[in-house]
């Protein structure tokens, strides 16, 4: 038979077109209405600045003012930092439940329970707990260790800790699935070859690790860096936690200046898509196929 | 022959127990440098926990392991300077196949210069020249085996490990793979323990076998003896006696035995091999060792000598003969293979040489 005499339909499916392609179709929709046009929109938006400025006014009116340009480096120094000590404790823990351990839905449930908190929650208790009259000022006071309490709230670092607090369960998830995936034979194997607990660490099963290592510190840091009920409620949001998404919102809700606030959203989406591509070029050079020994 | 690396291997009383499970109950065993011992039985037999043991990656419970005096119990895994190749291959994926024979060598501090030559030759003892560069998903099964094998190999350990390495391989690459290991055997005189539930694998491979059943040792022994002699009914069974039939002892002496097959009717004479002379017995008989009797022979076959006449039921073409399932009166089902040709539903005879038809005790 020939090629043109077979039914178009079963010359399509061979190409994996076929009716099973309509699934495609509320994803794609959903994806088109929620984020494509919203971001053409603003980019739209972003470029026509209010009383007849240049095309890019907002982005050099952004770039020149200092209070407003400063917001791309303070959300950075949360942002990347909350991000590798959230991965970074996530992998002890990680690689020490990576095997079968006794109660580990319960250890595993207590230790995302903070996820399921809401960042405004967790604030809140923050104020409380970290404040200057809260408990933990309280109880370094009675024993001793200091004479005035600390500020640990509204500023950095009650940000980070809030940061911390809700975006560690995230990342422990991601690095514990990827983490369990590794055959526990091939540390065996390195241990009969003569590789001891660290080494076995450094050359088996950490870099077995590394991409799921790298997705979870991805997610940790777009998260970390769109950060604003904490920036505001912990933090200090007219100084050093001014963060970016304030800086938009006071462009969007207090001055009304949407293409401004649209110009900052889209500074915003450019440093984190370079940070995450930067991340993404590290990994390629790193290993990240198949987690097992050989067939299982 | 190259120099084994050990003069022996003590395994002394070795235990493993998990909480109320034993897993391995007093294991005794002597290896002689140069010796391929292979450790035979069912899943859960304890054979793997007696392995891991060895390669220090499960503490004993009680029990002492030396080699050459020196007690390695003690001893971490990384410490032992033994090999073991895995069921699994588990070979590193991460690293090319040069890098997963280097492993070893680099965590041992060998001096770079040497690895490269040293990889090059493992790769070549194991027929996989030249492949240093290959990721292990690149490679089939069996090279990945070979892999395997040249990682354990190239450090020149004292000892091998084999955790049932052709488990995970089609038939063919098995019996492939099976005669390379005896060669590599041969060619480096590794003092080798091997882990299978395969009965051919450790009949050909082995200068000497060790069976287990849960977590006891039923029987030591050279392939031939444990072939030709085996201890106990279990063992039986699993060297290829596949009609186990319960049967009740008659009259015997001088290692003869009349015995009577437990729906009456038939009386047949075999080996005793049990160890007391209690009435309940096990007749072990392997499919091969029945033979037709041609019907024109013996007239009324149900006189003819040590037999027994059935009634063919499944009859599975194998090439050179049949492999037939017949029943015997009582409902009994009995195992033998025959170049005749028989078809269902035929009454046929079938006859079994005295010496070939093993009684045990059925307590054993």
């Amino acid at each position: 038979m020939s090629e043109h005499a077979r039914p178009l339909r079963e010359r399509l499916a061979e190409h994996g077109i076929d009716r099973v392609l309509w699934l495609v179709l509320p994803a794609a929709a959903l994806l088109g209405m929620l984020f494509v046009y919203p971001f053409v929109y603003g980019l739209g938006l972003s470029v026509q600045p209010n009383e007849g400025a240049p095309v890019i006014g907002n982005y050099v009116r952004f770039f020149s003012d200092d209070f407003e340009r400063s917001t791309i480096w303070k959300t950075l120094v949360l942002a990347i930092p909350a991000a590798v000590v959230n991965v970074g404790i996530s992998i002890p823990i990680a690689y020490k439940m990576r095997g079968p351990v006794r109660n580990k839905r319960l250890i595993t449930t207590l230790l995302v329970m903070p996820a399921t908190l809401g960042t405004v929650l967790v604030a809140e208790g923050l104020i409380r707990y970290f404040g200057p009259i809260g408990w933990f000022n309280q109880f370094l006071m009675a024993i001793g260790l200091i004479d005035g309490p600390l500020r640990l709230t509204h500023n950095y670092v009650g940000v980070m800790a809030s940061l911390i607090i809700t975006g560690f369960p995230l990342s422990l998830l991601l690095v514990l699935g990827h983490a369990s995936g590794i055959d526990p034979d091939l540390e065996r194997a390195a241990a009969t070859l003569g590789a001891g607990p660290s080494e076995r660490f450094r050359r088996v099963v950490l870099p077995l690790m590394l991409p799921g290592i790298t997705i979870a510190f991805i997610l940790a840091f777009v998260a970390a860096f769109s950060v604003f009920p904490s920036a505001v409620m912990v933090g200090n949001p007219a100084g050093e936690t001014r963060v970016i998404s304030i800086a938009a919102y006071q462009a969007a809700f207090e001055r009304f200046d949407y293409p401004m606030a649209s110009a900052i959203a889209m500074i915003m989406a450019a440093v984190q898509f370079a940070i995450v591509a930067f991340v993404f070029l590290l990994r390629g050079r790193l290993y990240r196929g198949s987690t097992s020994g050989g067939k299982g | 022959m190259p120099q084994p690396q050990l003069e022996r291997l003590a395994i002394e009383d070795v235990s493993k127990v998990y909480g109320d499970h034993i897993a391995l109950r007093d294991f005794s065993l002597d290896v002689a440098g140069g010796e391929f011992v292979a450790l035979l039985g069912p899943s859960g037999c304890g054979k793997s926990t007696m392995l891991n043991c060895l390669a220090g990656l499960l503490p004993l419970t009680s029990g002492r392991i030396s080699i050459d005096g020196e007690r390695i119990d003690p001893l971490p895994p990384e410490r032992r300077r033994f090999g073991m190749v895995f069921q699994n291959y588990a070979l590193f994926p991460h690293l090319s196949i040069g890098r997963n024979v280097a492993f070893g060598l680099e965590s041992q501090r060998v001096p770079k210069a040497e690895i490269g030559p040293r990889i090059a030759r493992a790769l070549h003892q194991v027929r996989l020249d030249g492949l240093e560069d290959r990721y292990p998903a690149q490679l089939s099964g069996g090279q990945q085996q070979r892999v395997a094998m040249a990682r354990a190999i190239v450090l020149e350990p004292r000892l091998i490990l084999m955790d049932e390495p052709l488990s995970n391989l089609d038939a063919q690459l098995r019996t492939e793979l099976r005669t390379e290991l005896r060669r590599l055997h041969q060619d480096l005189g590794l003092t080798t323990i091997y882990v299978t539930h395969d009965q051919s694998e450790a009949l050909s491979l082995a200068d000497r076998l060790v069976v287990l059943r849960n977590g006891r040792q039923l029987q030591i022994g050279t392939p031939a003896t444990v072939y030709a002699e085996p201890a106990d009914a279990f063992v039986a069974a699993f060297m290829g006696y596949r009609n186990l039939i319960p049967a009740r002892r008659r009259s015997g002496g001088n290692g003869e035995v009349v015995v009577e097959l437990a729906d009456g009717g038939v009386s047949l004479r075999g080996v005793d091999r049990s160890a007391s002379t209690g009435e309940q017995v096990v007749v072990a008989v392997r499919p091969s060792d029945f033979a037709v009797v041609p019907p024109g022979e013996a007239g009324d076959s149900s006189t003819a000598d040590n037999s027994i006449t059935c009634v063919v039921r499944v009859v599975e073409y194998q090439g050179e003969e049949n492999a037939v399932e017949a029943e015997a009166p009582g409902g009994l089902r009995l195992h033998f293979r025959t170049t005749e040709r028989v078809a269902p539903e035929e009454r046929v005879a079938i006859h079994v040489d005295a010496s070939r038809l093993l009684v045990f005790g059925a307590d054993e």
